[in-house]
């Protein structure tokens, strides 16, 4: 997958998306076709299914590599502690509003009176007068009293309640471990069939980050789920230990009043951006088109907010997992995306957000870099980068012009497919400035990212392959032998 | 822990988990994230004394 020849051209839109696969989605002409219509990166939810379908589904999303000559990013996203109730005699009751209602650890089927809770933490953490919310939310008990062995609420709002329904309690902390066995059992999967991203679950406290960064061991990057009511208060903690983050707004809309939500968003976005960490705006973002071709104009509204915003990437769920309409969703986040951007105050915008440079020469030069591209109007920055930190850098700048990303690391290249306005490019590593110079400009003009007479300015740390030397900012012109021969490798 | 890490990306985690730990109030997480870094610790003492 080393940078050849394009098949396909760059994306113009520096928002990314990212798709979730699931049975609407999941053939390797589906992936190649979402691929196509814009999506940057796919997401496999650990939730459902086995791990050989997932293993095949991989197996087609790298297939893209070859046939598109692109890095391909992949984010596996752990189930994590999914609290759920047990199952009903007869799959269902009906919980009337002002009864009592028990939850205990015995394992026979409940009924209208009590069914078993298989968290034993629960019993230990809960107190009178917190809330159990049933089925996203759309039941509430109230905890009248408790022991180790049952649980005595009062229904608040009753309703039809089934097998294995999830249940949130906001009220309290509850210390679960931040992995389950099925979860490390995924994540073991996945690190052995070279995802990049792991999507951590209802993440707590940073310590519940600590735990899986043993585990992953740098085989893959960690974006943690805000969902929590308890890590929105520990967020810069969460945000130190995690490479980034996703504003997971389903449970986060369930433990907490749908109208404090989009506020979180925004202090989410924003605190992630400011430390350097892509941040991805996931659920019900365009949640009509799984029935739907097209959206609400709110929907349309929502996803456009989050460009806005800043947002490294916007999430596709149900609406590309299991809807009737999959490419149809990506490819209206595409043109939402496309249409955000090309809004003169979409710059002005996104500059909201106060991104402070770290005291270092990377992040100096970062900022430099932004500064310069739009006072000489060049046409990209281009970086040179093993580990994608200067890339990182740059785009937390939210430059003007694209950011060409070259890189010796395919690990590294797929990675940064989360990363706003990046276009990364796998090719072998320089030895020294005149060829790193050359080598920018014939990729630049390869990808068309840049043409005859356009400046570009070149970003790279000296000596080469010393990673976290980034020192040198060069701004070039493409004139040149390079303009004869960039077709060539 | 971490043994099949690279020395550069132990220590890049000693460093986040050093952020992290100027940052915790909590003292069972101040706990938890002292346990992590005497662990990145130790392996690069290891790998030094190796």
């Amino acid at each position: 997958m080393t940078e050849t020849s394009d098949t396909i051209a760059p994306r113009s839109r520096k928002v990314r998306v990212l798709a979730t696969l699931g049975p609407a989605s999941d053939t390797p002409e589906m992936i190649a076709t979402l691929f196509q219509a814009g999506a940057d990166a796919f997401r496999i939810n650990m939730s459902h299914g086995d791990q050989a379908s997932k293993a095949q589904i991989i197996r087609s999303i790298r297939a893209l590599e070859e046939k598109f000559n692109r890095p391909s990013t992949i984010l596996a996203d752990l189930q994590g502690p999914k609290l759920r109730v047990g199952k009903f005699d007869g799959g269902r009751v009906m919980l009337e509003h002002g009864s009592t209602f028990t939850l205990d650890h015995d394992p026979t089927p409940g009924d209208a009176t009590r069914v078993r809770l298989p968290h034993r933490e629960i019993f230990a953490a809960i107190e009178p007068g917190a809330r159990l919310l049933l089925d996203d939310g759309k039941l509430v008990l109230r905890v009248t009293d408790h022991d180790e062995n049952r649980i005595v609420t009062t229904v608040e709002i009753g309703g039809a309640l089934s097998d294995n329904k999830g249940l949130n309690v906001p009220d309290v902390v509850v210390p679960m471990a931040a992995l389950t066995e099925k979860d490390r059992s995924d994540l073991s999967f996945a690190l052995e069939q070279g995802v990049d991203w792991i999507a951590l679950s209802f993440v707590q406290r940073p310590e519940d980050l600590a735990e899986a960064r043993k585990l992953i061991q740098g085989e893959a990057a960690l974006l943690a789920k805000i969902e929590k009511p308890a890590a929105i208060e520990r967020l810069e903690e969460i945000v130190e230990m995690c490479d980034g983050v996703m504003v997971a707004r389903g449970d986060l809309g369930v433990e907490l009043p749908p109208q404090s939500v989009p506020p979180l968003q925004k202090r989410i976005v924003e605190t992630a951006r400011r430390m350097g960490r892509p941040v991805v705006v996931a659920t019900q973002m365009l949640e009509s088109m799984i029935q739907s071709p097209s959206p609400t104009r709110a929907e349309v509204s929502d996803v456009a907010t989050a460009i806005y915003d800043g947002a490294d990437a916007i999430m596709l769920s149900a609406e590309s997992a299991a809807g009737a309409w999959p490419v149809e969703s990506v490819a209206m986040m595409n043109a939402i995306g496309d249409a955000v951007e090309r809004d003169p105050m979409h710059g002005d915008r996104i500059h909201f957000t106060v991104t402070r440079p770290d005291p270092t020469t990377a992040d100096a030069l970062a900022e430099s870099a932004k500064n310069i591209a739009a006072t000489v109007s060049a046409a990209a920055i281009i970086c040179f980068t093993s580990s994608g930190s200067t890339a990182r850098r740059i785009a937390r700048e939210r430059p003007s012009v694209p950011i060409l990303v070259l890189t010796p690391n395919r690990e590294t290249a797929r990675r940064l497919g989360l990363l706003w306005g990046t276009h990364n490019v796998v090719t072998r590593d320089v030895e020294s400035f005149e060829e790193m110079v050359a080598k920018a400009k014939r990729i630049a003009l390869r990808q068309g990212i840049a043409q005859a007479g356009d400046r570009v300015i070149v970003m790279a740390g000296v000596p080469f392959r010393t990673p976290g030397s980034t020192n040198v900012l060069h701004v070039v012109r493409i004139i040149g032998d390079e303009l004869k021969d960039y077709r060539r490798e | 822990m971490l043994r099949e890490a690279s020395h550069e990306l132990v220590r890049t985690e000693l460093a986040r988990a050093r952020r992290a730990a100027t940052m915790v109030t909590d003292p069972l997480s101040a706990g938890s994230l002292r346990r992590y870094i005497g662990e990145l610790e130790g392996e690069l003492h290891r790998r030094a004394g190796r």
